[in-house]
C-alpha cells in the first residue's frame, strides 16, 4: 500500500484554535489569587503591628508576646495566621454553608493565633480548629469537589501547625512519636482525599468542555454536534486506519515495522513506534505512532491505534471536530523504566522519576469489530468482553483444528 | 503559658519541616504502590526508592530532634540532592518543552529544602548539634 499524503488527512481542515486544560488538582485558579495576595501581605500586617506597638496596648502585647514565644511557637503563629488569611480572603468564592464554614474557620484560626501571641492557653482550641478544618475539607473533597493548589496549600499549612500543637513542650518521647505519626497520617489522608476528589470531580471521557481527570488535558469550550464535513472526514480517516491496521493483527508484523509490541500486558498496551513519532507526518493512518493491543489467553488482540503529536508540536488537526477530540497528558512521572505514575497533589514524583509537564496531543482510534466508539475513550468493560470473546473464538478454532487432525 | 524548652527551639523547626518531608515521601510511596497496580512492574523500583527515602527522612527527622550532628549533616546533603533533582526536572522540561511545576511543587521542592538548609546552616544550630555518641 502506498502511504497516503498528509494533505489527504488534514487538507484545509483548520487546526483547533482552543487551549487544553487539565485537572484543577494541579491548577492555581485565578479566582483564588486573593488568597495568595493575602498570604503575601501577612508580613505587612506583622510590620504594622510592630510599628503600632508604641501607641497601641494590644499591638504592644502582641509584639512582646511574639518575642517571648519560643521559635517553634512563633512559627505556629505564622502558620495559623496564614491559614486564617487564606480562608478570609476567599469570602464570597464559595456558596452557602461551605462559605459560612470557611469564614468561621478563618476567624477561629485567627483567634487561635492571637491567643498564642497573648500567652493564653491556645493548644486545645488550635487542635480542635485544625482537625475540624482538615476533616471538613476532606469530606467536601471526597464528596466530589476537585481540590486545587491553593486549598491543598492551606491544608499543608494547617498540618504543619498541627505538628507544632502535637510537639510536646518538654521531652515526652512517646507523645512526640505519636504526634509525628499523626502528622504523617494527616498528610496521607489529605493526599488520598485530594486524589479521590480530583477523580470524582473529573470526567472519564474525552470530550471538549468537561473537567479533566488528573493527568489528562482536554480542550476547553462547549461540546457540540459535528458538521457533515467533519463526519465525512472522520469516516475517511477511520476506514483508512482500519485497512492499515489489519496487517498488524499479529504483533510480529508490528515489531518488524519498529513498534515496541514485544511485551503486551493488560487491556491497554500502547506499542509506540519511535521513528513514526519523529517522522513529521501527522495523522497518517498508514503510520500511526502507537498500536493498541490487549493481552488474552489466546495471544495479543489488536484493538486500535493512537495518533500522537511530538511533544511541543502544538495543536493537532481538528479534522472531526467533536468526533475526534484530541487529548494530552500533564504532570506525568517517568523513570528510565517508563511511566511511574502521576505527579502527587503536592507536586512531586516518586523518587527516581522526573516530571513530564505536558505531552504531545493524542487521539485513540478503535478498529475492534463492533466497537461502540470509533475515536476517543473506549469503555474498559467493553474491551474486556471483546477480548474474552476473541480469545474464546481463537481457542475454539484451535481446538477444532486439533480435533480435525 | 508554655515554657520555652529545647524541644521548641530553632532546630525543632528543622525537625518539623523534615518530618513533613518524610510524610510527603510516605505519601509518595503509597501513591507508587497504587500506580504499581495500575501501570505495572515498571513502577516497582519507584516504590522501593520512595519507601527507602521516606524511612531515611523520618529517621533523620528523629535524629534532628535529638540534635544529632550526623542527622544535621545528612539532611544538608539530602536537601542539596532534592534541589539538584528539581534542577534536573527543569532541564528535562526545557529539553521536552513542557515545564509545568505546580504551586506546591515549587513551595515543597524548592522553598522547603531552602528553609531547612537556612536553619541548619545557622551558626547557633550548628553549635547546638551533638556528635555521634554524645549525650542527647
Amino acid at each position: 500500500m502506498t502511504p497516503l499524503p498528509i494533505a489527504f488527512h488534514v487538507g484545509d481542515v483548520a487546526l483547533a484554535a482552543v487551549v487544553s486544560e487539565g485537572s484543577p488538582l494541579y491548577d492555581t485558579p485565578a479566582d483564588h489569587l486573593p488568597a495568595l495576595l493575602a498570604l503575601a501581605a501577612l508580613p505587612l500586617l506583622a510590620l504594622v503591628i510592630r510599628m503600632a506597638a508604641p501607641r497601641s496596648r494590644l499591638a504592644t502585647r502582641l509584639r512582646d508576646g511574639y518575642r517571648a514565644r519560643p521559635p517553634l511557637h512563633r512559627m505556629a503563629a505564622w502558620l495559623l495566621g496564614a491559614s486564617a488569611v487564606i480562608h478570609l480572603a476567599l469570602i464570597g468564592h464559595h456558596e452557602d454553608l461551605l462559605g459560612a464554614l470557611m469564614i468561621l474557620d478563618g476567624v477561629l484560626l485567627g483567634v487561635t493565633a492571637l491567643l498564642l501571641l497573648l500567652g493564653r492557653r491556645w493548644r486545645p482550641l488550635a487542635g480542635f480548629v485544625l482537625v475540624g478544618s482538615l476533616a471538613g475539607w476532606m469530606l467536601v473533597t471526597v464528596g466530589g469537589r476537585a481540590p486545587d493548589q491553593v486549598g491543598l496549600a492551606a491544608k499543608l499549612i494547617e498540618i504543619a501547625a498541627l505538628a507544632v500543637v502535637l510537639t510536646p513542650v518538654s521531652g515526652a518521647r512517646i507523645r512526640g512519636a505519636m504526634g509525628s505519626a499523626t502528622v504523617v497520617l494527616a498528610v496521607v489522608l489529605t493526599s488520598a482525599a485530594a486524589w479521590a476528589g480530583a477523580f470524582a470531580g473529573g470526567s472519564a471521557g474525552h470530550h471538549a468542555g468537561v473537567t479533566a481527570q488528573p493527568g489528562t488535558l482536554l480542550p476547553v469550550g462547549a461540546d457540540r454536534e459535528p458538521t457533515d464535513r467533519e463526519a465525512a472526514a472522520t469516516a475517511v480517516v477511520w476506514y483508512a486506519m482500519a485497512l492499515s491496521l489489519a496487517r498488524y493483527e499479529d504483533p510480529a508484523a508490528a515489531i518488524a515495522e519498529g513498534y515496541a509490541a514485544d511485551s503486551i500486558v493488560g487491556l491497554d498496551t500502547h506499542a509506540p513506534n519511535a521513528a513514526y513519532l519523529e517522522d513529521g507526518r501527522i495523522l497518517d493512518p498508514m503510520r500511526p505512532e502507537n498500536l493498541i493491543y490487549a493481552e488474552s489467553p489466546a495471544g495479543p488482540v489488536l484493538l486500535g491505534a493512537m495518533f500522537e503529536m511530538p511533544p511541543g508540536a502544538g495543536r493537532a488537526p481538528a479534522f472531526g471536530g467533536p468526533l475526534t477530540v484530541w487529548h494530552g497528558h500533564e504532570q506525568v512521572c517517568f523513570s528510565v523504566l517508563g511511566m511511574t505514575g502521576l505527579v502527587s497533589p503536592f507536586g512531586g514524583c516518586p523518587v527516581g522519576s522526573v516530571i513530564i509537564g505536558r505531552t504531545g496531543e493524542m487521539l485513540h482510534g478503535w478498529t475492534a469489530a463492533g466497537t461502540p466508539v470509533l475515536w476517543g475513550e473506549l469503555d474498559e468493560t467493553w474491551k474486556a468482553a471483546y477480548v474474552a470473546e476473541v480469545a474464546a473464538g481463537r481457542l475454539a478454532a484451535a481446538a477444532g483444528e486439533t480435533a480435525a487432525r | 503559658m508554655d515554657t520555652p524548652t529545647d524541644d521548641l527551639d530553632t532546630p525543632a523547626i528543622a525537625r518539623l519541616l523534615v518530618l513533613l518531608q518524610g510524610a510527603l515521601l510516605v505519601t509518595a510511596t503509597l501513591e507508587s504502590v497504587v500506580f504499581l497496580g495500575v501501570i505495572g512492574p515498571g513502577a516497582g523500583p519507584s516504590v522501593a526508592l520512595s519507601a527507602g527515602a521516606a524511612l531515611v527522612t523520618l529517621l533523620t527527622a528523629w535524629g534532628l530532634g535529638r540534635r544529632s550532628r550526623l542527622a544535621r549533616r545528612w539532611t544538608i546533603v539530602a536537601e542539596c540532592g532534592v534541589l539538584a533533582l528539581v534542577a534536573l526536572d527543569l532541564v528535562v522540561g526545557v529539553v521536552i518543552g513542557g515545564i509545568e511545576l505546580t504551586l506546591l511543587g515549587v513551595v515543597l521542592r524548592v522553598g522547603l529544602p531552602v528553609a531547612v538548609l537556612t536553619i541548619l546552616l545557622r551558626r547557633d544550630v550548628r553549635a547546638a548539634s551533638i556528635p555521634a555518641g554524645g549525650a542527647a
